[in-house]
């Protein structure tokens, strides 16, 4: 039997994507963050020896703006064509829901509802009688408690047998309802729906002959002439109008329970224009500090481990094939610096943010943060990646997907890539602040958070697109569930591993295999003027910031080992002015591979070499100016 | 240089320029039936004056100033037209002719009294839309939804965004004779909002072009 294809439709931050999982099992992240489905996701569940196949659609709020995500949902419909809609609303805020459900019903397709976040809708008050709805609506309504796993079976059992009742179709004005009549009526095999979007003039509309858009162009203009407003306006004051009566039908309204009121203080507190900004900074802070030397601890763990147990008897084992022994050394290099990455920071990072994001807490930190983002010409949400750079720049560069347009996601990412990442820190910390001075290593801080500020600044001019304004749905504060949190973990460091993780290993070994031919010396003899011309330092370091793009930290591990020395010792091989140099040039030159990776991924090639080629330049010009301007003002002092 | 003839350049320039297309010289000087080289040398003037830019060769388009001119008087057009033409019966071409010559002698206040007079419309006979002006917001008492308090409710009257966002906010509920409040505000005017028994965070930037009919308590 054919399977049954499903899809998911509802507003964002519903539970959709929890739903899907848990009915299909892990595979999807779920958010308590508007947008963070940017792609569809897919799954399959087996009932009574029938598949179905589910898929995940971006959380929209209407079927008939051109935003992107609005857009894959009618491509995916129309594509796909799916035999059944499942229909996920969000109980606690039914009526705006309900928008979106009445479109749905336009479709002419089956649909079934779950009634979602019944229990919360209660504790605010709100008694939903779902056989009601159900009646109004004229398809089926399933209650469903999520993370009580109750409804599901239900669910599932409707999916196979939506029975078709008389889905409620939306009464527009009168005027509008005749112009469907009519168009329905000239023998094209319209729809209603059809009607409807080619009386909005719709993309679509350009298949009709030219005789019937004219005619339907007329048809808009007296409709939007008689109310003195345009169409889109009517049909969605008239889509609300019902909505409202329809939720205003099936609503009980008691006294909100206690804990209600308790979350409504909590929520005071959060977003208080003193407070919140200081339990804003508080969080961050905590964040930083917590992936910091939660993922520093692991990363030392796992690198040490891996070297002792793994990388070095493997490349003991292969002493008589030195070609061999490169190959095999060099890929366990990369795959020790994919784990010493993924698993202490994206893990911890993620697992953070997932705590903040579906606690609801993250819609907060960006309302708060557009107090100060808007002067760059940013959003709020644009802060989020560059406070997760401090981390790693790969979940970074992640999460700018969630950020409304791409002129925003390229500024964020350019932004992102000069923020120190934990990494950086490491040859911040590790070299400068131990062996030149602390001040120092602060004043590397300083820098890159100018650099950054000018960044964004003159990105912000330069960059064009389209320019919206910050509009978020403020999600209510839910106490995280953390099968929700560790299935999001998951999924999102999957992407990782999937992405970043091979790219970084066949790197690796291919830099070993350079290094055996003797490439990477003539590439250090190449580089000398750069190197040891500009910047001042020994040419060897080109080899060094080479392994450097591999993992940022590991130019500081090359350095030693080049240097003849071990890294408790550079002090030896370099001059304080040189590991100044080196540390604040590996702080701004190119992101790391994975990063690029990512980078490709969100923005596409040609902003990434754009992005690649400004840090390298950037890099350049301000060690070679502090390379060359200290030793004057040091004479001078 | 005479009023009217910067206000017909400009204007004409705002009709070129429309969908952000860049006025050349020639269809300046074709639209207004001018000889080119007066067009490049009245240009350079306008230019000069600060209400276009001009690179010649290329072509011309509005500055801030300029467009706000332009804008002012397209409107004022509009409205006379829509008088001559739905009020006195007027034939259209006649009111179009018309309306180009006294938009430039009539006063702005007259021109409030018209709009009034006419209902504050939205469109024009040859169904333009018409920007609104002073008048019209204040024939609906609104003001924009920065100005209300926290705690404070309205009635939405008119969204005034780019259509992109526009289309975003009325999904989300922001409609004509909606009931919203604001919930926080922060210093800057950004603003969280409950509308349709949700909450929704605008930056001050987009509230401030909602403007509502401010609740009685």
């Amino acid at each position: 039997m054919k399977p049954v294809k499903v899809a998911l439709i509802g507003n964002p931050t519903v539970g959709k994507s929890s739903l899907f999982s848990r009915l299909t099992g892990i595979g999807v992240i779920i958010s308590n963050y508007p947008g963070t489905t940017v792609e569809v996701a897919h799954g399959r569940i087996a009932h009574d020896g029938v598949d179905i196949d589910l898929s995940d659609l971006p959380g929209v709020y209407s079927l008939d703006t051109d935003s992107s995500e609005e857009r894959t949902v009618l491509d995916f419909l129309h594509e796909e064509k799916p035999d059944v809609i499942l229909n996920v609303i969000d109980s606690t805020r039914l009526e705006r829901n309900l928008y979106l459900t009445l479109e749905v019903l336009e479709l002419g397709l089956p649909v079934v509802v779950a009634l979602n976040m019944v229990e919360e809708a209660h504790a605010l008050g709100m008694d939903i009688d779902a056989e009601e709805l159900s009646r109004l609506l004229g398809v089926p309504v399933i209650p469903t408690y999520i993370h009580r796993g109750s409804g599901l079976e239900e669910l599932t059992h409707a999916l196979f047998h939506p029975r078709m009742l008389k889905p409620r179709l939306t009464r527009y004005d009168r005027h509008v309802e005749a112009f469907i009549r009519q168009l329905m009526g000239l023998q094209l095999g319209m729809t209603r729906y059809e009607a409807i979007r080619l009386l909005s003039n719709a993309p679509e509309s350009s298949k009709y002959p030219e005789g019937v858009r004219t005619a339907a162009g007329m048809m808009r203009k007296q409709v939007e002439q008689s109310h003195n407003e345009p169409l889109g306006e009517i049909l969605a004051g008239n889509r609300y109008a019902e909505a409202g009566l329809i939720a205003k039908a099936v609503v009980r309204q008691r006294k909100p329970s206690p804990e209600a009121s308790l979350r409504e203080r909590i929520d005071d507190i959060l977003m208080n224009p003193v407070s919140g900004f200081i339990i804003l900074a508080l969080v961050l802070l905590g964040m930083l500090l917590i992936v910091f030397l939660v993922g520093g601890f692991l990363e030392d763990i796992i690198a040490r481990e891996f070297a002792i147990y793994i990388l070095n008897p493997a490349t003991d084992a292969f002493t008589a094939h030195p070609l061999a022994q490169i190959v095999v050394k060099y890929t366990l290099i990369g795959i020790q610096a994919g784990l010493s990455i993924v698993v202490p920071y994206i893990m911890t990072f993620y697992l953070l943010m997932a705590v903040l994001e579906n606690s609801g807490y993250l819609t907060r930190a960006a309302f708060l943060l557009d107090e100060i983002m808007h002067r760059f010409k940013l959003h709020g949400r644009a802060m989020i990646p560059l406070i997760l750079g401090f981390g790693c720049s790969v979940p970074a560069i992640m999460s700018t997907k969630t950020l409304q347009t791409r002129r925003e996601r390229v500024i964020t990412s350019a932004m992102v890539c000069l923020v120190p990442c934990s990494a950086r820190s490491v040859i911040i910390m590790g070299l400068v602040a131990k062996f030149v001075s602390i001040p120092a290593a602060l004043s590397i801080y300083l820098l890159t958070l100018i650099l950054t500020v000018i960044m964004g600044f003159v990105m912000g001019r330069i960059v064009k697109g389209e320019e919206t304004g910050f509009v978020m749905e403020m999600v209510p504060l839910r106490v995280p569930r953390a099968r929700d949190v560790i299935d999001k973990t998951w999924v999102q460091m999957k992407e990782f591993v999937y992405v970043a993780f091979p790219l970084l290993v066949a790197g690796s070994a291919a830099l070993g295999v350079l290094q055996y031919a003797g490439v990477l010396d003539l590439v250090n003899a190449l580089l000398a003027p750069v190197t040891t011309g500009i910047l001042g330092l020994p040419a060897y370091t080109a080899t060094a910031l080479i392994f450097g793009i591999l993992r940022k930290e590991m130019a500081l591990e090359t350095l030693a080992v080049l240097a003849g020395t071990s890294v408790e010792h550079l002090n030896m091989a370099l001059t304080p002015l040189q590991m100044y140099v080196f540390g604040v040039f590996t702080t701004i030159y190119m992101p790391c591979i994975a990063t690029i990776t990512m980078l490709d991924r969100v923005v596409g090639l040609k902003d990434t070499l754009l992005i690649t080629t400004l840090t390298i330049a950037l890099a350049l010009v301000i060690s070679g100016l502090i390379a060359n301007l200290a030793p004057l003002v040091m004479a001078l002092i | 240089m005479r009023k009217n003839i910067t206000e017909e350049y400009l204007e004409t320039i705002l009709y070129l320029t429309k969908g952000g297309r860049i006025a050349k010289t020639k269809d300046i000087a074709d639209s207004m039936g001018i000889k080119p080289p007066s067009v490049s040398e009245m240009l350079a003037k306008l230019h000069e004056r600060g209400y276009v830019e001009y690179q010649p060769y290329v072509g011309a388009r509005l500055t801030e100033k300029g467009r706000s001119e332009a804008v002012q008087m397209e409107r004022k057009h509009q409205l006379l037209e829509t008088f001559l033409v739905d009020t006195l019966g007027v034939e259209l071409n006649k009111a179009h002719e018309e309306a180009c010559e006294m938009e430039h002698s009539i006063s702005d206040s007259t021109v409030s009294k018209i709009c009034a007079f006419l209902g504050h419309p939205k469109f024009c006979p040859d169904d333009h839309s018409i920007t609104p002006g002073e008048c019209c917001d204040k024939s609906e008492e609104s003001i924009p939804l920065t100005e209300l308090k926290e705690g404070e409710s309205g009635t939405i009257k008119i969204v005034r965004v780019d259509h992109q966002t526009r289309d975003y906010l009325i999904s989300l509920g922001f409609l004509p004779d909606v009931l919203l409040s604001i919930k926080k505000r922060l210093p800057s005017n950004s603003l969280l909002v409950r509308i349709k028994g949700s909450e929704i965070a605008i930056g001050g930037d987009i509230a401030e072009k909602i403007y509502v009919k401010k609740a009685t308590a």
